[in-house]
């Protein structure tokens, strides 16, 4: 492998960052709800995948490959955290040591803390089925690539959560709602 | 309904990285990028089905961090020059107190830390090897090496204690079968260095002792030829002296760092067992809910089986009448009840295969340790299947009542010559109403 090509393959690399940042990003806001620990895995995502690239193995599709990191790092995250209550949650808060724009994260985190209260109900499984499904708006191929599992089985799995999450909805109460 | 899942899905889809966010893990990502050498079987391009390429115009904020992007990148060569440097090197230093550091720095948890520590102190031991194997030690290079190896050992101590605080075991586990056979491969490998090698010594001792004799005849008498052979034999005799003197440096270098390894070899083991202790209360704690939870899988796949086993029976017993069946009637009769009774054995496949899924999740759970989630879904499974056992059961029961039903009927049937008659008055009478009905209309169209 030539310099060229490293340069080449670095910058490709990155774009797919800045392609699949947000995405990424989103998917670990809603299944940890904590701004902070989605930005830390987000990182360590992106650090592993490339890990992999660097030792050599080949990767078929990297949009899938990704999340099948994403997962696997949100697995071991878990099994870390072990308790992930809405009361831990809380407890934890959130980490402003960046100097970031504190309004701005605030506003998200108040936009994460009401999917996540929404979608409590369904288990880590469901949450990131409906993520992948409705607003990354992937397709059940994809997601059964993504989980390994074949395509009929998504598709029941993500029927009875979007099933769910409906019928939790409409057990709101409207003024609780607005 | 489908308003609320909407809007839902449109904050969710709303939510987004901050800019800045977004570029400083950038930042750290290409960094690391630059500390992770490819191999040279990297591919050359990497694929993706679902990438649109897209040209962002640099805002402020990425300019910034694209300079420094540049700063790290540019810093990185001479981090990457330093990766096989030894003790004694210009570049040792580098590597030893920038490099390895931000590589640590850049772990997250103390998991990874402690791997790139586990990494660290691998590299501090093969250094060592290489140093003795060139024979190339002096005292100075060996105490830096035997410095660093005994810091990291402290710091990996640490980090375990801190994991365990945490009561985090698996990871301690985990770090502790990584770094044991590293140590114990360079504790043999040391032993063997750090072995005198007695015959050489003898030999030399020897040498030295014939030389010394030698000297002192020549004292007494020295013709030219001899003192020549002497001075060569001095100079041969300096050259191994030399030598002996730098092997006993390098046992003697050995011999430390083997104590060394000794004693990190005794503390990581010190902390597995401790480690171990704790596994087995966790253990002892888990396995309740352990055993529960292999009792209800085991049910529910018992129960599935069975379930299907049935169904299968049901299916195999309806094929037969409609072969036998003569009528037309009794054979559409047949034939719309298989009809139904294929509907719901397909209703009841479904629903099993539904706790079979469910068993599915069930038993990886298990596998990946959520007891109680395993637990939870194994009993939905049984629910499941309990409910078509019941449906069953009632099925079969409601079968019974019908064939009583039949049978009591038969036994009061009427008897088939009052029927006859009945329909005889029957025809009659509607004749007769329909003769009274055209009278009637007959006399209807006379009145108009």
């Amino acid at each position: 492998m030539s310099e060229m090509d490293i340069e080449k393959l670095k910058e490709q690399y990155l774009k797919h960052y800045d392609e699949h940042s947000d995405a990424l990003y989103r998917f670990f806001a809603f299944q940890t709800s904590n701004n902070a620990v989605a930005s830390d895995l987000l990182q360590d995502t992106f650090m592993k995948t490339w890990e992999y690239i660097a030792a050599g193995k080949e990767i078929q599709n990297l949009r899938a490959f990704l999340y099948r990191v994403a997962r696997n790092t949100l697995t071991d995250y878990r099994r870390k955290k072990k308790s992930h209550s809405l009361d831990a949650i809380t407890d934890t808060g959130v980490d402003f040591a960046d100097d970031t724009d504190i309004l701005e994260e605030r506003s998200i985190q108040s936009d994460v803390e009401y999917v996540f209260e929404k979608m409590y109900i369904l288990d880590d499984h469901h949450k990131e089925l409906i993520t992948l499904r409705y607003v990354e708006e992937m397709s059940i191929k994809e997601i059964a690539e993504i989980f390994q599992e074949r395509p009929n089985t998504i598709s029941v799995k993500l029927h009875r959560a979007t099933e769910k999450l409906k019928n939790h909805l409409e057990s709101i109460k409207q003024n609780q709602d607005e | 309904m489908n308003n609320k899942f909407k809007k839902l899905i449109n904050t969710a889809q709303e939510i987004q990285l901050s800019q800045e966010k977004k570029d400083s893990i950038r930042m750290r990502v290409e960094s690391f990028m630059e500390m992770t050498p490819l191999r040279v079987s990297a591919p050359t391009s990497l694929r993706d089905r679902h990438y649109i390429s897209k040209f962002s115009v640099l805002n402020f904020s990425k300019a910034v961090s694209f300079a420094l992007i540049v700063l790290v990148a540019g810093g990185s060569t001479i981090s990457y020059a330093s990766e096989d440097s030894l003790p004694g090197d210009t570049f040792y230093t580098v590597k030893v107190n920038f490099t390895e550091p931000i590589q640590e720095s850049l772990a997250f948890s103390q998991e990874a830390k402690l791997e790139v520590k586990t990494k660290q102190i691998e590299k501090r031991l093969t250094e060592a090897q290489t140093l003795l194997e060139k024979n190339d030690t002096t005292p100075e290079k060996h105490a830096q090496v035997e410095a660093l190896v005994e810091k990291q050992a402290g710091e990996i101590a640490k980090s375990i204690d801190k994991l365990q605080e945490k009561g985090d075991v698996e990871a301690i586990l985990n770090t502790t079968s990584k770094l044991q056979p590293v140590l114990k491969a360079h504790r043999e490998a040391l032993e063997e260095v750090s072995k005198p090698k007695a015959e050489n010594q003898t030999d030399l001792a020897v040498a030295i002792v014939l030389t010394e004799e030698q000297e002192e005849s020549t004292k007494n008498s020295a013709p030219a030829t001899e003192v020549k052979s002497v001075t060569q034999t001095a100079e041969e005799i300096a050259i191994e002296t030399d030598k002996v003197q730098k092997s006993e440096n390098k046992s003697t270098a050995a011999d430390n760092l083997l104590k060394t390894v000794e004693r990190t070899i005794e503390q990581v083991q010190q902390k597995e067992t401790q480690a171990l202790d704790q596994v087995d209360q966790l253990e002892k704690e888990g396995l309740n809910i352990n055993q529960v939870t292999t009792k209800k899988v085991e049910e529910a796949s018992k129960e599935i089986n069975d379930a299907k086993e049935t169904i299968k029976k049901e299916t195999d017993q309806m094929e037969v009448p409609t072969n036998e069946s003569k009528d037309i009637d009794t054979l559409i009769d047949t034939s719309i009840t298989t009809f139904d009774q294929n509907l719901k054995s397909d209703l009841r496949l479904l629903t099993i295969t539904e706790a079979e899924i469910l068993l599915e999740e069930s038993k990886k759970l298990f596998e990946q340790g959520f007891y109680k989630l395993s637990l939870e879904k194994a009993q939905q499974a049984l629910q499941i299947t309990e409910g078509i056992v019941i449906n069953q059961r009632i099925e079969t029961l409601r079968e019974s009542i019908r064939d009583i039903e039949n049978q009591t009927k038969q036994e009061i049937a009427p008897e088939p010559e009052i029927e006859e008659i009945k329909t005889e008055a029957q025809i009659k009478a509607q004749e007769q109403a329909s003769q009274a009905i055209q009278a009637l209309e007959e006399q209807l169209s006379f009145n108009q």
